[in-house]
């Protein structure tokens, strides 16, 4: 499909443009309990096609640009009036002039697990196994389980001389454990991993199995406070959120955030000290290639909480003069020195299970309906549900400890669990 | 204007038909959802001028479903020729059906009955005022732009106003032994937002707009402006809330979510399959005031979420699913219905040809009332008006409520002070709330921008709404 395109950009006179080719596949697994209620598997080839018009203003110069989606059994004559009513539209997005990437060639597909491509399939049965392999309580037990095994290559080509290749592998999903008495209650999970770790699986279920019968015992709520608040697994991930989006090119540039680089962004202009963990932030790449064909390398973003990067894709980064890095999936942050056993000596809130936890970066707000939490009064610890935590990171931030223990997922490699003072919760 | 069928499905159907007869020959039940979809999103604000098709919205492709006696198995793809064909037909024979062959130990594949395939025939088609496409990105782009160097003029502290005009145009051809179905839909929705800053915090406003339409729908966004320029203004003043359970007035945008979220969630029937919903034991008890009826369904409501059949051929439907206060029923998928010996609803959807078909909602909504706004305000000796829901997230399996606001407006002694607090979390128990509701407006407002998910994935279009209503609200 690459060649048509390419022929059809010529004979439309379009000099600049990306493609984008994606050729992705999955098997997919749903059970129900023990049963498998489907299967399903994938073979999706998509091409997205940006044009764009430089033009020129009262000597300002502009690069306008569209996107158009060329599919599958389109003919020729149809593929060029996609490609020409996207070029007619780019004329009217009148974005100042910014370069595209240029000249970088793979030289073929680039494969980080060449032997892992050849049998990404069997990822998916593999999971199946390890999971049902720690499903043996009656009474706590996996209820639902979803499983995608995919494969998927890319091409990136522009007319800048950008013409990469690569090729992705992985296995994710996500699974329900039902917990039937004292109460009867849930927890969601999902899951992430570029290469299967059976035994990453069996003890993330494991670890739910257990919580859920936690919380089937739960039978009181918080009541309404101030808590020391700790969170931990996937909630760390989405406070350090904020750090990565306030330091965006995009989030920079219209004046939603005031980041800048030097700025010590965890004082956030006060003058009281940090006594939490100092932050220590990279973005790491997991892709050779970002979506416009940057080569992607790690970057060093916070350094004991000072910002060393702006990131982003070329557009906003050529705006503020920041070189561009192409978009970050997963950050890596440097554990604290306090042990999760230390934490837990003075009272505390462990929330494990939100139903929803999220992280508003514009505000800094944090918030979320407690599922499942420990409660430590300083005497003993109470199992409790429900009630909910209401939170800022910007007043947070300064007195937040993390924990020498870690977690690593395909999104974020860092501490397990963070803790933060004075967080407002409200009673069920 | 009908909205155009797609030629291309046309083109494809003697090649799609020739599969399905081949694979008729193994299977007894073979089924062939084609889909071709087209959008265009504008977005016009101070960093920029974006415009283009929709990644998520555009595209063509195909599902087939076959059964093999005993359970169903699903192949996607977008390549619609000999080669592509045969290895559709060959990847189910060989590799999908017999993957119930190697199971873990202890897991076996569930045991389904065949669908029913009972003989349907049509072509329907949605239709629109102004198409966009005739319309013009010229013009498109030019009132957005109005609408954004408008808002960020308004104010100093207005760091950003943007404004977006989005629309996709689609059409689904189902193919089965018995059955052949096209429908040819077109939705469109507008956005307007802007972001304010008093150099400490920054807030937002936004404003969204919604219709089963076209182009005619941008004829009502630049009235919208001031508002959400307002709204993000007024945040810049708010206080945190004082957590506690208060009367309170819901706007029919934050009804909508407690609809959609707190309950619509909890009566997708494929949850009682798997034995994740509560609702499932309420079926004809009293779960809400008797002031509540709810309904659901893609013929129930002209929206964003309206269609003729669902991604597995069943005709739509408007379901009742509270009728004053009592559980009725819920929504299903073709598969849940089977499972329950219940009748499937018109709610098998997908997000695209190569996703699966999960129960999912379409427009839903509770009924208006007889009370009037102004009287619902004076009621309120103390308590809050909701406004600019967020976020919510389901909980069927225990019926909690977790609902975002943006706003809590101050009403003391049936007046509104001027305060306002944010942000708000809805917590508490979904019956509690739902019985708690002692007023309700007449007027019914649905809103369909939003993309719904099943838990974090599965984003199908859905429109949800209702009136105003007065209930008793734990917020945090």
């Amino acid at each position: 499909m690459m060649t048509t395109i390419k022929e059809a950009l010529a004979d439309l006179k379009i000099e600049v443009y990306s493609i984008q080719e994606r050729l992705s596949e999955s098997l997919e697994l749903y059970f129900i309990r023990k049963q498998l209620d489907m299967r399903r598997q994938t073979r999706v080839l998509t091409c997205q096609v940006t044009v764009y018009r430089d033009f020129e203003e009262n000597d300002v110069r502009y690069r306008g640009s569209a996107m158009a989606v060329i599919g599958d059994g389109m003919t020729g004559e149809e593929i060029r009036e996609q490609l020409a009513s996207a070029y007619s539209s780019a004329a009217f997005a009148k974005n100042r002039w910014y370069p595209l990437p240029e000249n970088t060639v793979s030289g073929g597909v680039a494969d980080r697990d060449e032997e892992l491509s050849a049998h990404w399939d069997s990822q998916a049965m593999e999971l199946a196994e390890a999971a049902f392999a720690v499903d043996t309580d009656e009474r706590v037990f996996l209820n639902s389980l979803e499983i995608f095994a995919r494969k998927t290559r890319v091409h990136l080509f522009n007319s800048c001389g950008v013409d990469v290749a690569y090729q992705t592998c992985g296995v994710d999903g996500e699974f329900v454990v039902q917990c039937t008495s004292p109460q009867d209650v849930e927890t969601y999970e999902d899951f992430h991993y570029d290469r299967l770790d059976p035994s990453a699986i069996r003890e993330k279920i494991a670890r739910t199995l257990q919580r859920t019968r936690d919380r089937a015992e739960a039978s009181v709520s918080p009541k309404a406070g101030k808590y020391r608040l700790i969170l931990s697994d996937k909630y760390v991930p989405t406070v350090m959120s904020y750090f990565v989006d306030r330091s965006h090119a995009a989030y920079v540039y219209p004046g939603y955030s005031n980041y800048r680089v030097g700025d010590d962004v965890q004082m956030a202009g006060s003058e009281e000290p940090v006594t939490g963990d100092r932050i220590h932030m990279t973005l790491t790449a997991t892709v050779p290639y970002s979506g416009e064909g940057l080569e992607m390398k790690d970057r060093v973003l916070l350094e004991d909480g000072v910002l060393k990067a702006i990131h982003g894709s070329s557009r906003f980064c050529h705006y503020l003069g920041v070189e561009p890095t192409g978009e970050y999936r997963k950050v890596t942050v440097k554990p604290g020195t306090v042990s999760m056993a230390s934490m837990k000596t003075e009272p505390y809130l462990h929330v494990v299970n939100f139903s929803d936890f999220q992280m508003d970066s514009f505000t800094g707000s944090f918030a979320g309906e407690i599922r499942l939490a420990y409660l430590y009064d300083g005497e003993q610890v109470t199992v409790v549900t429900g009630g909910s935590v209401n939170g800022n990171i910007v007043e947070a931030q300064k007195q937040m400890a993390l924990s020498e223990e870690t977690q690593d997922t395909t999104q974020f490699c860092g501490p397990m669990a963070v803790a933060i003072r004075k967080v407002t919760v409200a009673g069920a | 204007m009908k909205i155009e069928t797609s030629s291309y499905l046309q083109m494809i159907r003697p090649k799609l038909q020739q599969l399905l007869n081949e694979l008729l020959a193994d299977y007894d039940y073979v089924s062939i959802l084609a889909q071709d979809s087209v959008s265009r999103r504008y977005s016009v604000s101070k960093s920029g001028t974006m415009l283009g098709a929709d990644e998520m919205l555009t595209g063509r492709g195909v599902v087939v479903k076959v059964y093999d006696g005993k359970g169903y198995s699903e192949y996607s793809f977008n390549q619609v020729n000999e080669e592509e064909l045969a290895f559709a037909a060959k990847a189910l024979k060989e590799n999908l059906v017999p993957l119930a062959g190697s199971l873990p130990e202890g897991v076996r594949e569930s045991d389904y009955r065949i669908l029913a395939d009972t003989p349907c025939t049509f072509h329907e088609s949605t239709s629109c005022k102004k198409h966009p496409r005739e319309l013009g990105d010229e013009a498109i782009v030019a009132l957005l732009d109005r609408i954004s160097r408008a808002g960020r003029a308004m104010d100093s502290r207005v760091l950003n106003c943007g404004a977006t005009f989005q629309y996709q145009q689609y059409s689904k051809m189902f193919l089965s032994r018995n059955r052949d179905m096209v429908q040819d839909i077109m939705w469109a929705n507008g956005y307007i937002s802007a972001a304010a800053s008093n150099g400490e915090k920054v807030e937002n406003g936004m404003k969204a707009f919604s219709g089963l339409c076209g182009a005619e729908l941008l004829d009502q966004m630049e009235a919208g402006l001031e508002e959400t320029v307002n709204t993000a203004l007024e945040l810049l003043n708010s206080q945190p809330m004082v957590p506690g359970e208060y009367e309170c007035i819901c706007t029919p945008e934050v009804t909508g979510m407690i609809v959609h979220e707190a309950f619509g969630h909890g009566v997708e029937m494929d949850m009682f399959v798997k034995k994740r919903a509560l609702a499932e034991e309420y079926v004809g008890k009293y779960v809400a005031s008797p002031l509540v009826t709810m309904h659901d369904g893609a013929s129930a409501a002209n929206e964003s979420a309206t269609f003729f059949f669902d991604d597995e051929g069943v005709l739509a439907h408007d379901t009742v699913v509270i009728d004053h206060g009592i559980l009725k029923q819920g929504i299903s998928d073709l598969q849940t219905a089977m499972h329950l010996g219940t009748e499937p609803t018109g709610n098998g959807r997908r997000q695209s040809f190569d996703h699966k078909a999960y129960t999912r909602m379409t427009n839903t909504f509770f009924e208006g009332g007889t009370d009037s706004y102004e009287d619902m305000v004076k009621s309120i000796s103390y308590g809050f008006q909701l406004e600019h829901a967020t976020s919510g997230m389901e909980d069927p399996k225990n019926w909690g409520i977790q609902c975002m606001v943006n706003i809590a407006r101050e009403i003391k002694d049936g007046a509104f002070t001027g305060r306002i607090f944010s942000p708000i979390v809805l917590t508490g128990y979904v019956p509690d709330l739902l019985k708690s509701i002692s007023m309700v407006s007449n007027e019914v407002v649905l809103s369909g921008v939003g993309f719904c998910g099943k838990g974090y994935k599965e984003w199908v279009k859905v429109s949800d709404g209702g009136p105003y209503i007065k209930a008793k609200i734990r917020l945090g």
